[in-house]
């Protein structure tokens, strides 16, 4: 692959640290004597999890998608929107800004992030043009990122909470404000899992190949 | 602590499925199973669809509308469609699979919308989340139906609510749906809106009386509208009575049960609803008949006065009445179209004798039986007077024959004969004509003219001139009898009697010297002459009770005469009275008289002075000639005395008459005696009395004259002797003078009490007031000269 500068790694040098207390170990020690954690030089079950979280999380954003956010009833009538829906009736009111914050923040955000959760998954076992460095920005920008998907769920529970006037007027939590919660929590768990160390691993034809072997053999 | 990093073998170590395989992929299973069972619980718990028709599907929302039962949501629209027809609305509620076990065929659907009326507010809540569909289904497990007809109303009875069912009837308005059954002031039953009848006559509603009040009706219950209020002033004040003020507004029916003992009613029993509990109360002691019979008569032409409750008779008695009117439009043969009255006769079959159940198929099959023996119905009058008309059933022979058509709708309809109506208007018209006739015009201008002239008449100036022509006559009469010369006679004659008497003395003077010195004999030629004087006095004076008499056969006519003759005749006699008294012989009459009195003195002082001489001469025996002749005077004077009793008579009975009669009567008799006077007055007789009198008085006077010179002195005894014959005849008049004085004052006093009956406004009435004083006094003074005349010594002799 082109382009792609093999850095050695603690790996290579034989050592492993911890990633708790971040103490430096030989590889081959089990068992990280300073705090006690378990020292493992690559997490072999990284990719799985991410991918179960990962199915999770797109598994729930499905129905926050479909099924109305909020229920808004007023004394004569009751509304439901879905996200999407609700911005298109901003924008139809004229609010676009409000709009595009609630459409970037519900939609364009998670589904980034599930496509850059994938690639970066991806990216590990098939080897990628992107450099390892940009893939370790865009990991970072992820996690980062991922708890800001909340802040429609709080506008929801805030809402929800605050505009209970029985009679005149109620907002209530719909299907997808838990779908949604739910998915955004599955989407930072799963970014969680991500082992970012694999990353940095050199993927040669080899490595390539083993790989492709290995899980030819854990499918069989 | 070594530099040397130890050599760390690393193995290739072949890893399990479990060490690759992370345990959080249990978390994407457990949501997928838990969607997957979710979705599928879903589908499983779906339940059946049904569909609801509607009028209209107002407020109905796909997905949100909800179907209810007792209020709790056990399905949901899930479409809202339109029929083929496009006239209705298909709801399509999806139902819960518990609740849809119990939704069998006779499950009932209506829409629960927020309604405002008279009642009261129902399904506020609706207003807020929108209408529902209310379902109403029983307890028991039935086959799924699929397809329903929505109700437009609720069902009466609400869910869970048990109750009785009846049907209400009425035949006016007293029946209004939607309303209330009040017992005692509890709601305890409703009733529904209100359908005119399929037959078109009467109001049908159905009611239900919830349970436990439900044994509250009895089949002798009775039902009444208390609506409204109603308003009665009597003895004790005016009262307004109404129900409540719910069923002011409301209205409402209530009822009682006035009659104890009768059995329940049983489900969908019917009952007829009355305007007041009046005629509630009265209708159980009416005896009902139980069944009726309706049947339906068709009348031709327009007959005004049937109306709803007109008797319907079978010979003489009543066996129904006409229980509704109608029109009925058919089309003639000739192809237009016409209008003929259809009356309901509703007949009670145990009328006819026939009770017990069936009684009416078996009245029905009778009186078709009559109809073909020619049983029909017709229009009779039932009352003249108001026009009012009655159905009667009655057998005809020779009309044609016809049948009773049982198939006909909505009754069976009964054939009809020509209508028998005695048409009152048409009698009273020609008694009215014949009364028209009368000749009342004619009757009234007859009347008019008489009231006319009648009018002229009494306005007439000569019947105004009447009373003014009596009060001068009177005034003149007043006059005459006041005058000074008539007030003075009584005095003159008074002097003059004096001057007689001293003139006897002298004469008896004289002849005691006459019997001495023979002279009489001279004095007889005299006396010869002055009796044949005598004698003419005595014929002229003959005619005095023929006069007397006239005088009174003038009075007996005068009665007779007329208004109008007398107003004339009194106009005349005032005037001719008034002539005459005005006349200078009567003027001059006192004066003549009193002449004749002052002849009659100085012949008497002459006579004493010839008597004187004739003691001396022989004139005695002439005078006693003289004598016997002047006592033939005297008798022809007594004789005609004689008649003034009878006059006094017929006076007196004019007096009685006058007595007995009115003002009017009087009048006519004062008329007639005026008249009679007129005309004495007015005959020559009497105007040239005055003459006579005063002829006689001169040939006296020539008589005394030819005595002074004569020596008739014989006569005198004898003639003094007649004197006193003639005396004492003046004394028995003058005896009879007190009666007639008396008479003349009964009289006045009648005449007195008669006028006294007036006012004193007529100055007529007062004159003759004054009149007849004048005279009373008049004849005071007569008695006052009788008075004297007996006192005097010459009569006493």
């Amino acid at each position: 692959m082109a382009g792609v500068v093999h850095m050695t790694t603690a790996r290579d040098m034989g050592l492993v640290a911890c990633t708790t207390c971040t103490k430096v170990w030989p590889i081959a020690t089990e068992r990280c004597e300073r705090c006690g954690a378990t020292l493992q030089s690559r997490d072999t079950q990284s990719l799985s999890r991410v991918w179960a979280w990962w199915v999770a999380g797109v598994m729930f954003y499905i129905p926050a998608n479909m099924y109305p956010m909020l229920s808004t009833r007023t004394l004569l009538s009751t509304s439901e929107d879905t996200i999407v829906g609700g911005a298109v009736e901003l924008i139809k009111y004229g609010s676009v800004g409000i709009a595009i914050i609630i459409l970037v923040a519900s939609v364009l955000i998670p589904i980034a992030k599930f496509l850059c959760i994938a690639y970066l998954a991806l990216s590990v076992r098939r080897g990628t043009e992107l450099s390892a460095g940009a893939r370790f920005i865009m990991y970072e920008l992820v996690e980062y990122i991922g708890r800001w998907s909340m802040i429609d769920v709080f506008v929801v529970a805030i809402l929800s909470s605050l505009v209970q006037l029985n009679v005149a007027a109620s907002i209530n939590p719909g299907i997808a404000s838990l779908s949604f919660a739910l998915s955004v929590i599955f989407t930072m768990l799963s970014a969680q899992a991500f082992d970012s160390r694999l990353i940095w691993d050199r993927l040669d034809e080899d490595d390539v190949a083993r790989a492709k072997h290995s899980d030819l053999e854990g499918a069989r | 602590m070594t530099d040397e990093i130890p050599q760390t073998p690393v193995d290739a170590k072949r890893r399990s499925l479990w060490d690759r395989v992370s345990i959080v992929w249990l978390v994407p299973l457990l949501a997928l199973f838990a969607a997957l069972s979710v979705a599928w619980q879903n589908y499983n718990d779906r339940g059946p669809v049904i569909e609801i028709t509607f009028e209209s599907a107002a407020g109905i929302a796909k997905d949100e509308t909800e179907l209810r039962f007792r209020d709790v949501t056990v399905g949901i629209v899930e479409g809202v469609r339109f029929t083929p027809s496009l006239d209705q609305v298909v709801v399509e509620v999806r139902l819960d699979k518990d609740a849809a076990t119990f939704v069998d065929e006779d499950a009932e659907f209506w829409i629960v919308r927020p309604e405002v009326t008279t009642q009261g507010v129902s399904g506020l809540d609706t207003v807020l989340s929108g209408v529902y569909i209310e379902g109403l289904w029983d307890d028991s497990v039935g086959t799924l139906a699929y397809a329903f007809e929505g109700l437009d109303v609720p069902p009466l009875l609400p869910g869970g609510r048990a109750g009785l069912t009846l049907t209400m009837r009425a035949t006016d308005g007293s029946l209004s749906g939607n309303t209330p059954i009040v017992f005692k002031g509890v709601e305890v039953g409703r009733i529904g809106p209100a359908m005119v009848a399929l037959d078109g006559f009467s109001v049908e509603a159905e009611a239900v009386v919830y349970s436990p009040y439900d044994n509250l009706v009895t089949e002798a219950t009775r039902f009444w509208d208390t609506s409204g209020f109603s308003l009665s002033v009597g003895a004790s004040g005016a009262a307004v009575d109404f129900d409540s003020i719910a069923s002011l507004i409301a209205g409402g029916v209530t009822f009682d049960t006035f009659v104890s003992g009768a059995e329940l009613a049983g489900e969908g029993a019917e009952f007829t609803v009355f305007d007041s509990e009046d005629t509630a109360r009265a209708s159980v002691f009416n005896v009902d008949d139980g069944v009726t019979v309706e049947l339906l008569a068709t009348f031709d032409g327009n007959v005004a006065g049937l109306t709803n409750g007109a008797s319907v008779e079978l010979n003489g008695l009543k066996i129904g009445e006409v229980t509704g009117l109608n029109g009925v439009a058919e089309t003639t043969p000739q192809g237009g179209t016409r209008v003929r009255l259809q009356a309901i006769l509703s007949i009670q079959p145990s009328r006819l004798g026939m009770d017990g159940s069936g009684n009416a198929e078996e009245a029905l099959r009778f009186l078709a039986g009559q109809v073909e023996g020619g049983l029909r119905a017709r229009l009779v009058t039932g009352s003249i007077f108001t026009g009012g008309l009655k159905v009667q059933l009655v057998t005809l022979t020779g009309v044609p024959p016809a049948t009773m058509d049982l198939s006909a709708r909505p009754f069976p309809s009964i054939p009809v004969a020509a209508s028998d109506i005695t048409d009152v208007a048409t009698t009273a018209q020609g008694t009215l004509d014949r009364i028209d006739d009368l000749p009342i015009e004619e009757l009234l201008d007859s009347a008019t003219a008489f009231l006319s002239n009648a009018a002229v008449l009494v306005g007439s100036a000569e019947t105004q001139a009447v009373p003014g022509d009596v009060a001068a006559l009177l005034a003149d009469l007043r006059a005459v009898v006041g005058s000074q010369d008539v007030q003075e006679l009584p005095e003159q004659l008074g002097s003059l009697m004096a001057e007689l008497e001293q003139t006897v003395v002298e004469v008896r003077g004289i002849l005691a010297t006459v019997e001495e010195e023979d002279l009489i004999l001279r004095l007889g030629g005299a006396i010869d002459a002055a009796a044949s004087l005598t004698t003419q006095l005595d014929t002229a004076l003959n005619g005095v009770p023929a006069l007397i008499e006239e005088v009174t056969a003038l009075a007996g006519q005068a009665g007779e005469l007329e208004i109008d003759a007398l107003v004339s005749q009194i106009t005349a006699l005032a005037d001719q009275g008034a002539a005459l008294l005005g006349s200078d012989d009567v003027a001059a009459l006192p004066a003549q008289v009193g002449d004749v009195m002052g002849t009659l003195r100085t012949t008497l002082a002459e006579a004493s002075v010839t008597i004187a001489d004739l003691n001396a001469g022989e004139g005695v025996d002439r005078l006693l000639a003289a004598v016997d002749a002047a006592s033939g005077a005297a008798a022809t004077v007594e004789g005609s005395f004689e008649g003034v009793p009878a006059l006094i008579a017929r006076l007196d009975a004019i007096a009685q008459d006058a007595e007995g009669l009115e003002l009017d009567a009087l009048i006519d008799q004062l008329t007639g005696l005026v008249n009679s006077a007129d005309t004495l007055i007015a005959s020559d007789d009497t105007r040239a009395l005055p003459g006579e009198l005063g002829a006689a008085l001169d040939e006296v006077g020539a008589i005394l004259a030819e005595l002074r010179n004569g020596g008739a002195i014989n006569n005198t005894n004898q003639a003094l002797l007649a004197a006193r014959q003639a005396a004492d005849e003046i004394a028995a008049a003058t005896r009879s003078l007190p009666a007639l004085i008396n008479q003349a004052n009964a009289l006045i006093r009648q005449a007195d009490t008669t006028l006294g009956g007036f006012e004193d406004t007529s100055p007529a009435i007062r004159d003759a007031r004054d009149a007849l004083r004048e005279v009373q006094e008049a004849a005071d003074a007569v008695q006052s000269l009788a008075r004297a005349l007996e006192r005097s010594p010459l009569l006493r002799r």
